[in-house]
């Protein structure tokens, strides 16, 4: 693994260089022009291949290539399905309102999303409620991606022995300040490292340098997917032979054992987390760290996996008979086991819906689940300020539509591309439940050792730190602009010379990526859980009310409003239900139904009853938004 | 409420909101297509035995690949053709820079 693990941390090194080179490009390019226009919106400037791979990348987050990789490595072809509404994201979150938006953010100069809405109808107010609400959902998300960052590249540099020496005195050097301590030090190197990388380049390059950075991003994505899916489907014999393989495995079984050798041991005697364990003819994979104490001949119970293919288990013996996989000697006591509540000894779970799963008895993606997800993701991403604010970007209409067409065809290439692979993956590398998210970067590791180019995993791993990437930078910015543009210019100084602008932007792009790194060196158990509610709650708040607002005349400033409390509102009573209900931080999901539905329908209801009890639009608005007043003076 | 006398509408919002009710409309089709088949061919029973199309389990390839490659050459052709190119108001002027968002520096709606 150590040249794989060189190459990784020179690709690292080498990717990190290509993002500063950019940056200080942008700043170059940025120079002589309004100051704010271009740090926070690349001076409305960006043609096809600019915005269609900064908008693909930003969506395309790090949960792309950990979360998802891992979903189909656990559940199987039922991902199609569950991901299969991507097939219309682009048209839908780009061309639902892009036109539109940035037609009143053109007439308004507005350069953030609440500033669209406080233009929409010259309302303060407005305003000030949705960089509010902004800014809560935002930071919940920047946390959940600082943490993912810092989580790939321990990864990526796990066996390096230069990092491993940094670790070191980063341990050393940490141990006496608190808060900081507590943290990994690997984590803690690596989340600085990242933070550090991001937070310089977006304040040296701004938006332009966010979306320069995207573009590579976007290609270093594809081109990871395109060369995982050509080695995947080589070493596994083809599509085919892999969803015949997947169709005669049976889940895993989780629980506990207890490990012994014959005699008691001289020594502390520990055995890694992934350790293969051996005993009559059964195959176990280690969940957790175990240790035979010196002097004792047994473990503590600990967290085993039970690999329960019949292929699967002759094909590791093998491995074992033939020295691929050492052979640690110990005879494994199950003391516990839990079968899948859904898919436990059947056949044919992986290549049908709704998939195993370990926790549900409806399995992964019951018909409810499906339904909702095909209207989550395209109506969420069309509410996500990060896409909004892109959509302010384009520089003219022609842009927006070929955009669309690339995004499509990159989207679909992505996607349909990791579900194959994992498949692929799932066959090839078992075993991998007991850390699932790592999937990506130990099938990359295996793939790439397998083909003896290791060297390439530095270039595959990329993929998933790129999309990280992509998407802290845009929301550091979208958060920063909140503040400045938002609250700054807006409430306390209107009349700021470009000179004080300039240092606040950079100083509170800064103080924010700061504040979420000392967030995140503890951070919150359910962090993917953060990441659901942060993205619901975005979407929840601000899509009902920005599309009244774009194609409504009788939309009113209070009704807006009321959507964005309304669906914010719903969004965390729900999240209140699922945590009483469950004691899970997860919204409800009511009657079967994803909580979004339910956000989208609370914002809309109370939107029409503010829009029926209330006063009607100002017609000077009206007038100014809808009409063309200038055909009216010819 | 808009009365007779009002300008005429503005082209940018009517064709978008034209634009949007295809939208609608294209989401919808493949929304009933693929959860249609998949629900109807794709959920496990006894009588279930796996068939394949180039691969990958037929439900997938009916219900998911080839409305997927539908969805791409529609949005395509929408894009290319249903959306209408207008000239976008110009924006950004110098002045923005310290003022922010204001309606007086508003230079028209370009349509």
């Amino acid at each position: 693994m150590s040249e794989g693990s060189t190459a990784a941390l020179l690709t690292f090194a080498g990717y990190t260089i290509s993002v500063f080179v950019l940056a200080i490009l942008s700043n170059r390019v940025g120079k002589g022009k309004d100051f704010v226009g271009e740090y926070f919106l690349g001076s409305r400037s960006f043609g096809v291949w600019a915005f269609a791979l900064t908008f693909a990348a930003t969506n395309a987050s790090g949960g792309s290539f950990t979360g998802f990789p891992a979903l189909i490595y656990t559940h199987g072809w039922t991902l199609a399905l569950w991901i299969a509404a991507y097939m219309v994201m682009p048209l839908v979150s780009m061309a639902l309102i892009g036109k539109r938006m940035n037609q009143i953010a053109r007439k308004t100069n507005a350069l953030t999303i609440p500033e669209v809405l406080r233009a929409r109808f010259d309302s303060s107010a407005v305003g000030l409620v949705a960089t509010s609400l902004l800014i809560f959902f935002m930071f919940f998300y920047l946390l959940a991606q600082f943490k993912a960052g810092g989580i790939i590249l321990s990864t990526l540099f796990a066996d390096e022995p230069l990092f491993q020496s940094a670790v070191s005195f980063v341990s050393q050097t940490t141990s006496n300040i608190p808060w900081v301590n507590q943290a990994e030090p690997d984590y803690l190197l690596c989340l600085i490292l990242f933070a550090g990388a991001v937070i310089i380049y977006v304040v040296y390059g701004g938006f332009r340098a966010v979306v320069w950075t995207d573009v590579m991003q976007g290609i270093v994505m594809f081109v990871g997917v395109i060369l995982m899916l050509g080695m995947a489907l080589w070493q596994v014999g083809g599509l085919e032979a892999a969803t015949r393989k997947l169709e005669k495995m049976i889940p895993p079984e989780h629980g506990t054992a207890i490990l012994s050798t014959s005699s008691p041991s001289n020594t502390d005697n520990t055995f890694a987390k992934g350790t293969w364990l051996f005993d009559s003819g059964n195959v176990f994979r280690l969940g957790e760290l175990a240790t035979i104490a010196k002097g004792q001949s047994s473990t503590e119970p600990v967290k085993i996996l039970k690999i329960t293919t019949p292929f699967e288990i002759k094909e590791l013996n093998l491995k074992r008979k033939s020295g691929q996989i050492p052979d640690t000697g110990l005879q494994v006591k199950v003391t516990a086991t839990e079968s899948y509540q859904y898919g436990a000894g059947q056949t044919g779970a992986y290549v049908s819906n709704p998939g195993p799963d370990s926790a549900n008895e409806l399995g992964f993606l019951a018909v409810g689940t499906a339904i909702s997800f095909f209207i989550f993701w395209p109506f969420a991403a069309t509410g996500q300020p990060s896409n909004m604010v892109r959509l302010l970007s384009f520089k003219d209409t022609r842009t927006l539509r070929y955009s669309i067409v690339t995004v499509a065809i990159y989207y679909s290439i992505i996607y349909f591309a990791l579900i194959i692979i994992f498949c692929c993956a799932r066959v090839l590398m078992p075993g991998m439940e007991i850390a699932p998210d790592q999937t990506m970067p130990a099938f990359a590791a295996q793939l790439t050792q397998d083909a003896g180019i290791p060297w390439l995993a530095g270039l595959l791993v990329a993929a998933p730190f790129a999309a990280v990437m992509s998407s802290v930078d845009s929301f550091l910015l979208v958060v920063s602009s909140a503040v400045v543009r938002d609250i700054y210019q807006q409430h306390v100084d209107r009349q700021a010379p470009e000179k004080m602008i300039k240092i606040l932007s950079y100083s509170v792009t800064v103080i924010v990526g700061v504040l979420a790194v000392l967030c995140v060196l503890n951070p919150p158990q359910y962090l993917q859980d953060l990441i659901v509610f942060a993205t619901g709650g975005l979407a929840a708040c601000f899509l009902v009310p920005m599309l009244l607002s774009l194609y409504w005349p009788r939309m009113t400033a209070s009704a807006t409003i009321a959507a964005m409390l309304g669906g914010t509102g719903m969004h965390m009573g729900l999240t209140c239900w699922g945590y009483l209900a469950n004691n899970e931080f997860r919204a409800y999901s009511f009657l079967g139904l994803n909580p979004f539905i339910w956000d989208l329908i609370g914002s809309l209801v109370i939107a029409l009853i503010v829009i029926a009890a209330g006063p009607k639009a100002n017609r000077d608005l009206v007038i100014k938004f809808f009409h063309d007043a200038s055909a009216s003076r010819n | 409420m808009i009365q007779e006398y009002d300008p005429p509408v503005d082209p940018v919002f009517k064709t978008s909101l034209r634009e949007l009710k295809w939208i609608f409309v294209i989401w919808f089709v493949h929304f009933v297509w693929v959860v249609g088949y998949c629900y109807a061919f794709g959920y496990q029973t006894q009588e279930n035995k796996l068939t394949t199309v180039i691969g990958m389990p037929s439900w997938v390839f009916w219900g998911v690949f080839i409305p997927w490659i539908s969805a791409t050459l529609v949005s395509t052709w929408f894009a290319l053709t249903q959306i209408e190119d207008h000239d976008l108001p110009d924006s950004l002027p110098s002045s923005i820079g310290s003022n922010g968002s204001d309606s007086d520096k508003q230079r028209g709606n370009g349509s």
